[in-house]
């Protein structure tokens, strides 16, 4: 039924973009001619997009808006979007880009397209840099805090069966018995590491190996293949410069894996 | 209504679930023994003439008694690590047990003590005992003997409570069953499957203790 609903309200949207802004998408073209680029980034999703103290958004996307305008040569337009009506921005042509820690998924391509990903969250296990471990494998009796039931737990039981793997009921209490001393190592998502470095002074969360990773991509909207292949050059080029990769570590704690890939 | 019980999906499960059963009845022999250890001290201390040794006994008691024991709990596994003293999630647990059922068994073994009477003592030294004959053979017997139902029914409540445990990671019991519920999402299976369990320890401890109370309280009255 919701599904049957979900698709009537995106055909509605997808009409109504076509009839409002018929092959109205603006281009890398109309974008240099008018000055500004319209970039939608989240408020609500810390450390991709929050706002500061001082109600200024900051973040992973908000830089890479900043540097992607920088590049462009033109002003930045920045607008706060949410998880649900981010697609219907770019369809309803409302924003010409959308940086917002966004997943892709045939569905979604089917109404706005992707470059390819800028950045990644992944799950992992982190710890100080005196445990010398480069793999699941390499686990032996050294002792890993996991929430119980998570997909880390579930990869971990997999990746490393004889491991010391410690259950917990719930992420904070993994994380409070990793900080207090009681395990060596903790296997959670890169972005709760860090921010369990950024409040607990002297908490070493180095990346020791990574399980999973999911890619993050920057969308745009349908008919502008001139933009999409700019960004794919901006994308590419900055993941073969380390610069992504520097703003992965400066934002998420963690650089980019090497073979980091591409649409 | 028409839940179809996948009990068999839990059969891979057999070496966790024995595991988890010999753990709880581990955590739960050692409380009980160390519990009693401990209760027995502080009931004399409590019922001493020190009034240090009495205070001190009270503070115990209430303090642990007017507590939550997850809170010890947590206490034990994540907060002694701050001042240097890291444990084990079992070692932990068995200490936040034995601790918790020592304030208990304290309690009831100087309700005990209280019901001897002053002249019972007097009588047994006015015999010729001396001070620590009197006490095992006159006041501790006399005293077990009245708060024996009381300190049974305490010794299978500690037991339940090591469910507890599993919060700091101790793969007792209830452990287990949190296990196997997230890796095969039978939530009713797992947790039914140890509700029997319990129930055959706690049915096995109270047969065992009725047995010692028969062998130690009633064969010996009739000499």
């Amino acid at each position: 039924m919701f599904k049957y609903l979900s698709r009537i309200i995106a055909a509605a949207l997808l009409a109504g973009a076509v009839s409002a802004a018929p092959a109205n998408a603006a281009d890398l073209k109309e974008i240099i001619a008018a000055g500004k680029v319209r970039i939608g980034v989240p408020a609500d999703v810390p450390p991709f997009g929050s706002v500061d103290a001082n109600n200024q958004p900051v973040g992973l996307d908000v830089d890479m808006a900043n540097n992607i305008a920088k590049a462009l040569g033109v002003e930045v337009e920045l607008q706060q979007i949410t998880g649900a009506n981010r697609v219907p921005y770019l369809a309803t042509d409302r924003l010409d880009i959308v940086i917002a820690a966004m997943g892709a998924t045939p569905e979604r391509a089917l109404q706005i397209a992707f470059t390819s990903p800028y950045a990644a969250l992944s799950i992992g296990v982190f710890g100080p840099d005196s445990i010398a471990v480069t793999s699941a494998a390499e686990l032996t009796d050294q002792t890993v805090a996991v929430a119980r039931g998570t997909t880390q737990d579930l990869m971990l039981s997999e990746l490393a069966p004889n491991a010391n793997i410690q259950r917990f009921d719930d992420d904070a209490t993994a994380a409070a018995a990793f900080l207090s001393g009681q395990t060596q190592l903790l296997a959670t998502a890169d972005v709760v590491a860090k921010d369990l470095m950024d409040k607990n002074a002297g908490a070493e969360l180095n990346p020791k190996f990574i399980m999973q990773f999911s890619p993050c991509y920057i969308g745009i909207q349908q008919g502008s293949p001139e933009l999409l292949r700019w960004l794919d050059t901006f994308v590419h080029v900055g993941l073969r410069d380390g610069s992504l990769s520097e703003l992965s570590e400066k934002w998420i704690g963690t650089p980019l894996p090497a073979n980091f890939p591409s649409i | 209504m028409d839940y179809q019980f996948r009990f068999g999906a839990l059969l891979r499960f057999t070496d966790e679930i024995v595991e988890g059963v010999l753990l709880t009845l581990q955590f739960s022999v050692v409380t009980m023994i160390c519990g009693l250890i401990i209760g027995l001290l502080v009931a004399m201390a409590s019922t001493g003439r020190v009034k240090a040794l009495r205070v001190a006994a009270r503070v115990y008691v209430e303090s642990i008694r007017n507590t939550p024991l997850l809170v010890q709990l947590f206490i034990v596994f994540f907060g002694l690590p701050s001042i240097g003293i890291r444990l084990g999630a079992n070692t932990a647990a068995l200490i936040a047990l034995s601790i918790n059922m020592g304030a208990y068994g304290a309690e009831i073994l100087r309700a005990g003590f209280e019901s001897v009477r002053q002249s019972q003592v007097e009588a047994g030294r006015s015999l010729g005992l001396t001070v620590g004959q009197t006490f095992r053979h006159v006041v501790l017997y006399q005293a077990v003997k009245a708060i024996y139902p009381a300190l049974a029914s305490q010794f299978v409540l500690i037991m339940l409570a090591t469910s507890v445990v599993s919060s700091i990671g101790a793969t007792e019991l209830f452990n287990k069953a949190a296990f196997i519920d997230s890796r095969t999402y039978l939530s009713f299976e797992s947790y039914t499957l140890i509700t029997l369990s319990y129930l055959v320890l706690t049915l096995g401890f109270r047969a065992l203790f009725a047995a010692i109370y028969r062998l130690a309280f009633v064969r010996r009255a009739h000499r």
